[in-house]
């Protein structure tokens, strides 16, 4: 299972990435899944389960904006979370 | 080749300008689009850009929009502030990046101070035309034909007092002297790269402290399917791909000016011209000289100045004669008619050259002194030797 967090841009995106640095947490940048992004063309951080509170911690401390956030299980099921 | 053309573009780069932009070119795709490594890898680099020049002008990163240059900063600047028919008041010593986007507009551009190296007459005369209907004030930071440092902390803190937004042309400051977006509380700050930041042509920078109006619509890796432009920075003002060889090639090149400081540089290129100055005011030019003065030297050469700057271009002095695109900061300082020779060092400059530079502009004064007083007045005349 992985949380996706999304941004609108890639320098949305960056910005969260430094943010998860600055905390000591890791994740991967990536295009977002079209399912996660309605609006066309978005960017995403894959973050593992046991470090997606944090990360979204770190991102309100940071005052990172977040588009959304979803949960994807082994099988691929997707589901939004609150970010 | 002894080269004093900098105010234009610094033409002698950090190497590791030229290697940034080599592996940019090697290993860099478009970034914001893909998500392979290529891609990734220019993304990376883009926002490394983005952060250096933020931490440099004090900004979050994505209030850092890449253009072509400071004119196209500047017209976006212009563009999203000013209104057709609107009201700007710009100091006596703008460029015309500044000029002529406004023209088109049909604004009225109120001038506001044209005394040169007065910068209490320059307040005072912003303080006179700032008023409730102004749209924009936009000033530049340091006049490009004179070296002329304006007041634009004072100026700045005057228009947020009115509630007047601040456009600074940082276009010769940049690299040299302090900028702050934070604390001018600019609306923008629009800045080349390839000049005090030595970073490659083709490059620049608009600060945003507000949302411009975007001057070029298109592609920008987001919200693809929106038909409008993002309401978010950086992508509301960077439609298209970027120049990302270049923003690499600048990324290097701020890291450079942060590694020397900005006080060094300033220290150098203001004591070299101070070294050119004496040596040419005592050889009989009029130079240009004051205490608010940047690394930009003017002076009046005794003949066209055209003529005197190809005499020094045969012996290998490169610098740039006219009106320097600022027809207004000369009939500011009232050489509009013969313009002036403008001789601007950079971090690179040595005090030899700097030295021979001026002696050599000494020794073809000299000549043409000797080759006028062989003329025929109608010669002299075409040539503008001052007999």
């Amino acid at each position: 299972m992985y949380y996706y967090f999304t941004f609108r841009s890639i320098t949305g995106a960056q910005r969260a990435m430094r943010a998860l640095e600055q905390t000591g947490l890791r994740a991967t940048l990536l295009r977002a899944p079209k399912m996660f992004s309605a609006k066309g063309c978005g960017y995403a951080l894959k973050v593992r389960p046991d470090r997606a509170a944090a990360a979204s911690a770190a991102f309100r401390s940071y005052a990172v904006r977040v588009e959304g956030a979803y949960r994807v299980d082994a099988q691929g099921r997707a589901e939004a979370v609150a970010p | 080749m002894i080269y004093l053309d900098n105010a234009a573009t610094s033409y002698q780069k950090p190497r590791s300008v030229r290697a940034a932009v080599l592996s940019a070119m090697r290993e860099c795709a478009s970034p914001g689009r893909g998500g392979y490594r290529a891609a990734m890898t220019a993304a990376e680099r883009v926002y490394r850009c983005r952060e250096a020049a933020g931490e440099l002008f004090d900004c979050a990163p994505e209030r850092v929009v890449f253009t072509m240059n400071a004119t196209h900063a500047l017209n976006i600047a212009v563009k999203s502030l000013v209104p057709p028919g609107g009201r700007a008041v710009i100091s006596g010593f703008e460029h015309n990046a500044v000029v002529r986007p406004l023209r088109a507009l049909g604004a009225n551009a109120v001038i506001a101070g044209r005394k040169l190296f007065d910068p209490a007459d320059t307040l005072r005369a912003f303080s006179r035309e700032i008023t409730p209907d102004t749209d924009a004030v936009i000033c530049t930071h340091v006049s490009n034909v004179f070296g002329y440092i304006l007041p634009v902390a004072q100026i700045a803190a005057l228009c947020r007092e009115r509630g007047v937004p601040f456009v600074l042309d940082a276009s010769q400051s940049v690299g040299v002297l302090p900028v702050s977006l934070r604390d001018l509380g600019a609306a923008f700050i629009a800045m080349p790269g390839h000049k005090g930041l030595y970073g490659p042509q083709g490059t620049g920078l608009l600060l945003c402290g507000a949302m411009p109006k975007p001057l070029l619509q298109g592609g920008t890796g987001s919200l693809s399917r929106q038909a409008e432009m993002p309401d978010f920075l950086p992508d509301r003002a960077e439609a298209g791909t970027q120049n990302v060889a270049g923003i690499c090639g600048l990324d290097a090149g701020i890291r450079f000016v942060k590694s020397r400081g900005l006080p060094a540089i300033r220290d150098h290129e203001t004591a070299l011209c101070r070294l050119m100055a004496r040596i040419l005011e005592r050889g009989g030019f009029r130079v240009f000289t004051g205490v608010n003065q940047s690394g930009v030297l003017s002076v009046c050469p005794p003949c066209d100045c055209e003529l005197f700057a190809e005499k020094l271009a045969q012996r290998g002095v490169a610098v740039r004669a006219g009106l320097h695109c600022a027809p207004l900061a000369h009939e500011s300082a009232g050489t509009a008619d013969c313009g002036t020779v403008r001789f601007s060092p950079s971090a690179f400059t040595t005090a030899g050259e700097a030295d021979a530079a001026a002696r050599i502009a000494l020794q073809c004064a000299e000549k043409i002194r000797k080759e006028a007083e062989k003329l025929p007045v109608s010669a002299c005349e075409f040539a503008g030797y001052k007999l």
